[in-house]
């Protein structure tokens, strides 16, 4: 393999780790809520933007990271208590809808504070190392670290403790699981913290890296549900893989034609994988098709 | 009205067009699209690029509607049997696709930039055609909303957004209704794109972004899913607000979400619903008219014969080699503890799901009803009967042999259980089934009501039709039915006269081993 392919498949993994974080939460919200969060992109931006104040402030890099998850994990709580909780034994439309219209809310409340030109965080750590032919910036280094840390502990927590299989029960069957006296509420409602802080973590990596804009929300999401959806829904590592695989096409694909070209693609073969294998490459699909 | 004010007033035309558009697509067929958006900017970009390549002007605004259609109606053909968020995110990734063209296909579309508009007819050239144009689209969107409503049936529609799948079960073509909805929703978006190019003389990518969906939610969901007038109204009020509010610049978006999430909190339905329930009392007091009644036979003579039915889900095998035959004018119970696979069973039989193995041989038309009651809680009884596609007099005399024709105008959710489980049996009934199926229909039912659904299904029998019905309550059942079948773990363990099987040693092992049975219901 070449030099430059070496780089792009370096920074192809690193941009992974940002999906894969957003996805990651994606799919605890839908394994342990059985709740589709509408507005888990425009968290990610907003703790994104929270992270770019932080630096305005003079605050360093690892200082911005934590106020970004903070501020992740709050959005994640705003957006169950406002748009999920009140609303979750209404058609499922219901809840989507409030979850879009608190991304609306976001966006232009990003835009009005921030204008609508991209902004970019400060690094949690700058420099790099060159190893053989690959430049490794330690702020992508961060970012697999962190995405590995965090898909271990959400995969170890599901498949392995008593709070994730609690969880688990409680999505699948919320009143049974209610009925043998499991907090239905309090762990879907945990769970979108949970998801918010980990959307936090990944607007800020993705965002350091590649710049964000108050509408790049849509984009996220997309991503994010892309890796799930192929994965197989709510399928913990799988996921983590597909995410990789959407961040190594779009860069080698923006390195051999264009960026444009790379995204529209990537959406076209989602829509191809939903017509005909809606329960995704991985196995069977976890989410309901009424 | 000066000349900003008739500007104001074509833009707001032309977002109730896509408005209405949506409308079909989310509050008539129930699919939640979230590129209304695109819907629009297709239609805008045709009437602005079109022309400089020489089209003349009428057939560029023809094909500023006729493109978003067929685009939309091929597009939701692929994904025609996706639910829910599936079908939201796929159409949200379509309307990006569309972003990413429109802004990096610079020689066709300008870019980011967009393009300005080459001067259109010259009649037209004035403020107040081009509001003429913007609200004569909008009154083509809201004729198309009435047209396709008409052309589907209310009833049926509701049927669809609320109990899909019985709405399966009653053979409405859930798939089509989408196309077609999505094609006619394109249809109105095109049209309102056209106008809004139109009258500000410019297309860029911002037309086709989430803004303008975001837009068209507002109208939507504020003003009421199925009430073209709510969105035209809504349209004026979100055109105007940012003038009202022109002080809080960039902000005045906030408040569309905010508002939005009050709506969906307080008046889900939107508020034209909340002036339609202000003025129902009057609507009810008209009363219903009966048409005179007609008996109520099958259509034509039905039977059912399966041979060697199984189907597995994963591992666990539900049904196992199952052969039955049942002949007109009998009555046939099914039986078996929980988990038998009866419902399974049922499920095959009627074509709601396919046999792993195995062979049905079924004539005549099938009815049927759920173990819970499927039924659209706002429409009426009247409504609901109708909305499997019966004709008022098949209806009237459905509701007349269960004995509801005095609630005949009463919502659904206001009935009590038994009456829900009866009004389920005329639905059945309605489309006079030659093989009518009935899952657990006497489940709450007082004795009284249990002797009055024994009346029922022994006159609907009478009248030829083969029935069949899954039960729990075996006394009740071995009054009522002439052979009996009892399943367990997925197989026939007997089958014959009621009262041999019931004595059957294999079957009171089934049910003793099976301590968690409910037995019968309370």
């Amino acid at each position: 393999m070449d030099a430059l392919s070496l780089q792009l498949l370096f920074n192809g993994l690193a941009l992974g780790a940002g999906y894969g974080l957003l996805a990651l939460g994606f799919a605890l919200a839908l394994r342990s809520a059985g709740a589709i969060n509408f507005a888990h992109g425009d968290v990610a931006v907003a703790a994104a933007y929270v992270a770019v104040a932080g630096g305005g402030l003079g605050l360093g890099g690892p200082a911005t990271a934590g106020l970004a998850i903070a501020a992740g994990a709050i959005l994640g709580l705003s957006v169950a208590g406002l748009s999920w909780a009140p609303l979750r034994k209404r058609p499922i439309e219901a809840t989507f809808i409030a979850a879009i219209a608190i991304g609306i809310v976001l966006q232009n409340g990003l835009t009005a504070a921030f204008g609508g030109a991209p902004k970019a965080p400060t690094q949690i750590v700058s420099g790099g190392a060159q190893v053989g032919t690959v430049f490794m910036s330690w702020q992508a280094l961060v970012s697999l670290t962190a995405a590995s840390i965090a898909f271990i502990a959400v995969w170890a927590l599901l498949a392995k403790s008593h709070l994730g299989r609690r969880m688990r029960a409680a999505a699948e069957d919320p009143e049974i699981a209610a009925a043998f006296g499991i907090p239905v509420l309090r762990l879907a409602i945990l769970a979108f913290a949970v998801a918010g802080a980990l959307a936090g973590v990944a607007g800020v990596l993705l965002a350091a890296q590649h710049y964000a804009t108050p509408t790049a929300g849509a984009d996220y999401i997309l991503k994010a549900y892309v890796a799930a959806t192929a994965a197989g829904w709510g399928r913990i590592l799988p996921t983590a893989a597909a995410a990789v695989a959407i961040a190594l096409f779009e860069t080698i694909g923006a390195a051999i034609v264009s960026h444009a070209v790379a995204e529209a693609l990537l959406y076209a073969g989602f829509v191809v994988l939903l017509a005909f294998r809606p329960q995704g490459i991985g196995g069977e699909a976890k989410g309901k098709r009424a | 009205m000066s000349g900003y004010s008739l500007h104001l007033l074509a833009l707001a035309g032309a977002l109730a067009a896509g408005a209405i558009g949506w409308q079909i697509v989310f509050g008539l067929a129930g699919a939640l699209s979230l590129a209304a958006g695109m819907a629009m900017g297709l239609g805008a970009y045709a009437l602005i690029i079109l022309p400089m390549s020489g089209w003349p002007f009428g057939l560029a605004l023809a094909a500023a509607a006729l493109g978003p259609t067929l685009i939309f109606a091929a597009f939701t053909g692929i994904i025609r049997r996706l639910e829910s968020h599936y079908f939201a995110l796929a159409t949200l990734a379509l309307a990006e696709i569309a972003v990413i063209i429109a802004t990096n296909w610079e020689t066709v579309t300008g870019g980011a930039n967009g393009l300005l508009m080459m001067p259109g007819p010259a009649w037209l050239n004035s403020a107040e055609a081009r509001v003429a144009f913007a609200w004569g689209a909008a009154l083509a969107a809201a004729a198309a909303f009435y047209g396709f409503q008409q052309y589907f049936g209310r009833e049926q529609l509701t049927l669809l957004r609320t109990e899909p799948l019985a709405a399966r079960a009653f053979g409405i073509k859930a798939g089509q209704i989408r196309v077609a909805a999505m094609g006619m929703g394109a249809l109105a978006g095109g049209l309102g794109g056209a106008a809004h190019a139109f009258t500000v003389g410019l297309v860029s990518p911002d037309v086709l972004s989430f803004k303008t969906m975001a837009a068209i939610l507002a109208v939507v969901i504020i003003g009421g899913r199925r009430s073209p007038l709510a969105a035209m109204i809504l349209a004026l009020l979100v055109t105007w607000t940012p003038e009202w509010l022109r002080f809080l610049e960039q902000t005045y978006l906030i408040a569309y979400g905010i508002l939005l999430l009050l709506v969906v909190w307080l008046a889900p339905e939107g508020l034209s619903a909340l002036v339609a329930r202000a003025t129902r009392p009057l609507r009810r007091a008209r009363g219903l008219k009966p048409p005179p009644l007609e008996a109520l036979g099958p259509a034509d003579k039905g039977g059912l014969a399966a041979t060697g039915l199984v189907r597995r889900f994963g591992g666990v095998t539900a049904v196992a080699n199952v052969s039955l035959a049942l002949s007109p004018g009998e009555i046939t119970a099914l039986i078996g503890p929980n988990g038998a696979g009866k419902s399974t069973l049922l499920n095959l039989v009627t074509g709601l799901d396919q046999p792993s193995a195995g062979d049905i041989h079924l004539t005549g038309r099938i009815g049927r009803t759920f173990q819970t009651a499927a039924l659209a809680p706002d429409l009426s009884a009247l409504e609901n009967v109708r909305a499997t596609g019966a004709s008022a007099k098949h209806a009237w005399a459905a509701l007349h042999a269960v004995g509801l024709t005095a609630d005949a105008g009463t919502p659904a959710s206001h009935l009590a259980q038994g009456a829900q489980r009866f009004l389920e049996i005329a639905r059945a009934l309605a489309a006079r089934p030659g093989v009518l199926l009935l899952d657990e229909s006497a489940a709450g039912l007082s004795a009284d009501e249990r002797q009055h659904l024994a009346q029922v299904l022994r006159a609907a029998a009478g009248a030829g039709a083969t029935v069949l019905i899954v039960e729990h309550d075996v006394p009740f059942l071995s009054a009522l039915a002439d052979h009996m079948i009892c399943m367990s773990e997925g197989h026939v363990i007997a089958s014959g006269d009621p009262n041999a099987v019931t004595r059957d040693p294999a079957v009171i092992t089934a049910y003793l081993g099976a301590p968690l049975d409910r037995g019968t219901p309370a």
